[in-house]
């Protein structure tokens, strides 16, 4: 269930709980690799459809990176790297991106009227997607996937609702393998 | 001091722009930029108008750039390995063409390494900066700027840059890239950016235009424009044929004139255009254009100025926005319906 493209359709995101924090961080100290490499010695993972935004409740690794034009990244949970890892003992190495790839991406609203804009400077084909937002309204909401986004090239997501003031989009990037490898929050 | 013929450009911008043109003022104006802004308004007509429909598509080639001490207008260009129909990879690669005096200032001064750093990490290329209807309007209007680029080429000498966008311009901005390989025309158009503004559209009859051969660099020179105008920001857009085919790039201008004057204004011509985009137009001297066109982001907004007796019914309809601008008119008696019918989504 979490490897295929359901996690697209459920417009879900996920954080991993205080607990599981709590013992990867044992496990793992200081060292963000560590931290990742100790997320493979957990076997069972709450499913948890109730968790916040990760980029409400940062993980415990609570890495950032942020894009070329500034945006800020918050990486993915320990829960998310320990889902890969998983499949990767089971089918082979996964394309992954790396930091500096993330840092090269171009993430930002529209320069007038509502919308994102995102740029895939990488060779990866990704996917995202968008949760806009306008505070005065939260009717206004409105959620999109795009993808796949070939390296190259790049897309620009606007919500269909013209009557709205949005002001904020919530933007999670997956990689190939559909794996969230970034979330943000995107303002005019 | 009188511009040109005010007929045109009222017919371009409407009526009741003409409504609320007095005698003298507006036209006594010299057109200058003033915040960004190209005046007076009725010199510099927006591209969405009614008139320039047969330049709908072709508009979105033109890209506003702008970057630190840099500013003007691009376009994006097709390449010969790409068929106007076909879906090859190599329909689509972000091929950008502008002046190099964009970033120099001043014809045949130096390119440095700080423009070059400029162009490809501090500037951005902005797709469907306009305005949104013909003759006013923002609120329903879009601009997607995108940013990151490779600096492919350039010549001082001919005033040519060529530029490749890190990525392709997103589908949702509908980039058209241009051919090039005129034949017969009608009429000639420039679009591009005057002041640093909306985009605009000057337009002029073939007969004002003169061919110059020159050793490096050869010329197409536009005595006078029948509609539009000239102002610096412009340089680096498209001189285009009425099928949207290129004819050269906007690289000087004399006279800040409005339609009907002498303007003089200088695009290097397609001959020199061909042979320095080297690879991506092989000496082609014929190429179509491609058009991703998988969004056509053209707000439909009717504007209507009319006035309407007793006894008339009229029915006004538009998918976006209906607006009744000075001059509208419905006397008792009369039967006004406004219709906003949502087009499909893409």
């Amino acid at each position: 269930m979490v490897l295929g493209f359901s996690c697209f359709a459920c417009e879900r995101e996920e954080a991993i709980p205080a607990t599981t924090s709590a013992s990867l961080t044992q496990s793992g100290g200081d060292d963000p690799d560590a931290l990742a490499l100790g997320a493979l010695a957990v076997t069972v993972l709450p499913d948890d459809d109730t968790a916040k935004p990760s980029a409400e409740q940062p993980d415990a690794l609570g890495r950032h990176a942020a894009t070329r034009d500034g945006t800020q990244l918050l990486l993915p949970t320990a829960r998310e790297l320990a889902k890969r890892e998983l499949l990767e003992n089971e089918v082979g190495e996964l394309e992954s991106l790396s930091i500096s790839d993330l840092e090269q991406l171009r993430l930002h609203w529209y320069g007038k009227g509502a919308g994102i804009v995102f740029q895939n400077t990488t060779d990866f084909t990704m996917r995202l997607s968008v949760r806009f937002e306008a505070s005065t309204d939260p009717e206004c909401g409105e959620t999109m996937v795009r993808g796949p986004i070939d390296g190259k090239t790049s897309v620009a997501p606007m919500p269909s609702n013209r009557d709205c003031d949005y002001d904020s989009a919530r933007v999670t990037l997956y990689d190939p393998s559909n794996f969230t490898v970034a979330t943000a929050i995107v303002k005019p | 001091m009188q511009y040109g013929t005010p007929i045109s450009t009222c017919t371009v911008l409407a009526g009741f722009l003409c409504a609320q043109l007095g005698a003298g003022d507006l036209w006594a104006q010299e057109p200058d930029c003033v915040d960004d802004t190209a005046f007076p308004s009725d010199c510099f007509p927006d591209v969405l108008c009614p008139q320039f429909s047969n330049y709908l598509d072709f508009r979105r080639a033109v890209v506003h750039i702008y970057g630190p001490d840099l500013g003007g207008t691009g376009f994006l260009v097709n390449n010969v390995y790409c068929d106007s129909d076909s879906t090859d990879p190599d329909c689509g690669i972000p091929y950008l063409l502008t002046a190099t005096h964009l970033v120099t200032g001043f014809m045949d001064d130096e390119v440095t390494s700080g423009d070059i750093y400029a162009l490809e990490n501090e500037t951005t290329y902005t797709f469907g900066f306009e305005d949104s209807y013909c003759g006013q309007g923002e609120n329903l209007s879009w601009e997607i700027a995108l940013g990151g680029a490779q600096v492919l080429g350039f010549s001082t000498e001919k005033d040519l840059m060529l530029i490749q966008l890190s990525t392709a311009p997103p589908p949702e901005a509908g980039p058209y890239f241009l051919g090039w390989g005129s034949g017969a025309f009608t009429e000639v158009a420039t679009i591009g950016h005057p002041c640093g503004g909306a985009k605009k559209i000057a337009i002029a009859d073939p007969s004002a235009m003169e061919f110059h051969e020159n050793l490096n660099r050869d010329v197409l020179k536009i005595e006078y424009w029948e509609i539009g105008a000239i102002l610096g920001g412009a340089s680096g857009g498209p001189l285009l044929d009425d099928e949207g085919l290129l004819l050269g790039l906007l690289s000087a201008s004399d006279n800040d004139v409005c339609a009907g004057e002498q303007a003089d204004s200088y695009f290097t011509a397609i001959t020199t255009i061909i042979p320095f985009l080297g690879l991506v137009a092989n000496s082609f001297n014929h190429h179509g254009p491609y058009d991703s066109n998988a969004y056509i982001p053209i707000p439909d907004v009717e504007l209507n100025a009319e006035k309407y007796g007793a006894g008339e019914t009229v029915t006004i309809s538009a998918t976006q926005q209906v607006v009744l601008t000075s001059g509208f008119d419905a006397e008792a008696g009369s039967n006004v319906r406004v219709i906003i019918v949502p087009a499909a989504s893409p």
